[in-house]
């Protein structure tokens, strides 16, 4: 754990969502690395990972996974789904998630850090034509119920901040899914600015006052989906 | 197999699935001959799709000894061809397919920190787990609209609140779980109704762990436990299968029934 001014971050993802939450944490004082890495393999996101520490002079306090492969974010009819796109995008999403868990760890238990997952709220409420990025993202948050689990004793907490659809969608496909999950308008109004909003969450969760957080749930979508 | 005097749903006068072909996946025991046998019981033709017919076939001979109709058919869960051949043989065979039910699963591996797992291991959980719901869905899919049809997956509640001890099984439950509610939401339209079980049952899997570590079978497990007792596939388990499956159900879709004796109250 440490304050937000000079804590080092390591954010996954290369959608405006991962953008505007790693802008938002500069914002906040954070240094802020964005991963640069291939994602094909394990080593790929260890690499990347060590760059990312000797970037930050050697410490990540916290690391933001927000990575999916690019054919999640698009619409699918689920029966005309081909074999290796589900294998591409679903299964090699999910495998992305376990990897960058397990390559994070060394570097957090060093600092006592913090990992936290984005996801959309549709892996929680379902979504119908993004199965595939449902099914990532409920597999995700239990991953990171795992990992808090595992990781507790060592200091180290594992958390997941649900977002609107719209961050992962675009507005016209997040709006028609908050539609099928809700049977009013978000209480705040709308779905939330990445930097302004869900920034400063995502940061919380790496606060000394969070400490005692872990394998939680943040739902940050405005006040739409209250499943939980 | 639990004996007829045991089971709670074969007592039932109302055979709950006359007419209708089940395919349940991991059919050679634990859950999934529970749940195949359970169906069979309530009137339904059963396509057991086994990795080895060894142990799907004795399956098959115990539903036709009470009277009951059974395929057994050799499937690796995770191969295309094998899922596709496995729902052709139900239709070819019994003429429909209604209800397919995915259990199978690759062995879980022992406790491991996630840092420790086996590639091996998770892998054969995404193909087993994963891969194979994609398959049995899709595969399925032209048969359950054409008969407004019913799309089971075994999951856990290690699906819903994460795993400590085997973290890659409550990753893909998880999956399985976040599938489900997007194809009840579109499926619903077509007729097709996506829900699932997690359930704890004394399995060959779970006897294993026993043999290993009864400090948690006997201790954490059942201390945890309401009813005291861990379920058996086809009497506590099979129902309730045997009511997704059914019409009984027939305005439930998206949902995780958690059948556990308890073990697992979620709000």
């Amino acid at each position: 754990m440490s304050s937000r001014e000079g804590r080092r971050i390591a954010v996954t993802g290369d959608t405006a969502l991962a953008e505007g939450v790693a802008a938002g944490l500069r914002s906040l004082g954070a240094r802020v690395v964005l991963l640069d890495a291939a994602y094909e393999t394990e080593d790929d996101v260890r690499s990347a990972m060590e760059a990312a520490r000797d970037a930050l002079d050697g410490r990540i306090d916290q690391v933001v996974h927000g990575w999916v492969e690019p054919a999640l974010l698009d619409p699918h009819v689920f029966a005309e789904v081909s074999e290796e796109t589900w294998a591409v995008a679903c299964e090699h999403t999910l495998e992305v998630a376990w990897w960058t868990a397990r390559q994070a760890s060394p570097a957090l238990k060093e600092s006592q850090g913090s990992l936290v997952f984005l996801v959309p709220t549709i892996g929680m409420a379902g979504g119908a034509h993004y199965a595939m990025l449902a099914a990532v993202a409920e597999g995700v948050r239990v991953l990171a119920k795992g990992c808090g689990r595992q990781w507790g004793s060592e200091g180290v907490t594992c958390n997941t901040v649900a977002v609107a659809p719209h961050h992962w969608t675009g507005p016209a496909a997040g709006a028609e899914l908050t539609r099928n999950i809700t049977l009013s308008t978000p209480a705040f109004g709308d779905e939330g600015d990445a930097a302004g909003d869900l920034a400063p969450l995502v940061a919380l969760l790496g606060d000394d006052d969070a400490h005692f957080l872990t394998a939680a749930t943040m739902v940050a979508d405005g006040g739409t989906w209250m499943g939980l | 197999m639990a004996t007829t005097d045991e089971d709670p749903g074969a007592q039932l006068d109302t055979r709950l699935l006359d007419g209708k072909t089940v395919l349940v996946t991991g059919a050679g025991g634990g859950v999934g001959m529970g749940i195949a046998l359970a169906c069979a019981d309530h009137g339904a033709a059963v396509v057991l799709a086994v990795r080895r017919t060894e142990t799907g076939d004795p399956v098959a001979a115990e539903i036709e000894r009470r009277g009951g109709r059974a395929l057994s058919i050799r499937c690796d869960v995770a191969s295309s061809a094998d899922v596709h051949a496995a729902v052709d043989a139900a239709v070819d065979t019994f003429g429909t397919l209604d209800v397919m039910v995915h259990n199978a699963l690759a062995p879980v591996g022992p406790p491991t920190g996630i840092e420790d797992v086996p590639d091996e291991i998770f892998h054969a959980m995404l193909g087993t787990a994963m891969r194979a719901s994609y398959l049995c869905a899709t595969a399925a899919y032209p048969h359950l609209k054409a008969n407004g049809g019913s799309l089971i997956l075994l999951s856990s509640a290690a699906g819903i609140e994460g795993s400590p001890y085997i973290p890659a099984y409550g990753l893909v439950k998880a999956a399985q779980r976040g599938l489900a509610k997007s194809l009840a939401r579109e499926w619903g339209p077509d007729g097709i109704r996506v829900n699932c079980i997690g359930p704890v049952a004394m399995t060959p899997a779970v006897e294993e762990v026993a043999k290993v570590s009864p400090v948690f079978t006997e201790g954490l497990l059942l201390n945890r436990t309401p009813l005291r007792r861990i379920g058996d596939p086809e009497a506590d388990i099979g129902p309730v299968a045997v009511f997704l499956a059914s019409d009984l159900s027939r305005y439930m879709t998206g949902q995780t029934l958690i059948v556990d004796g308890g073990g697992f109250l979620a709000f």
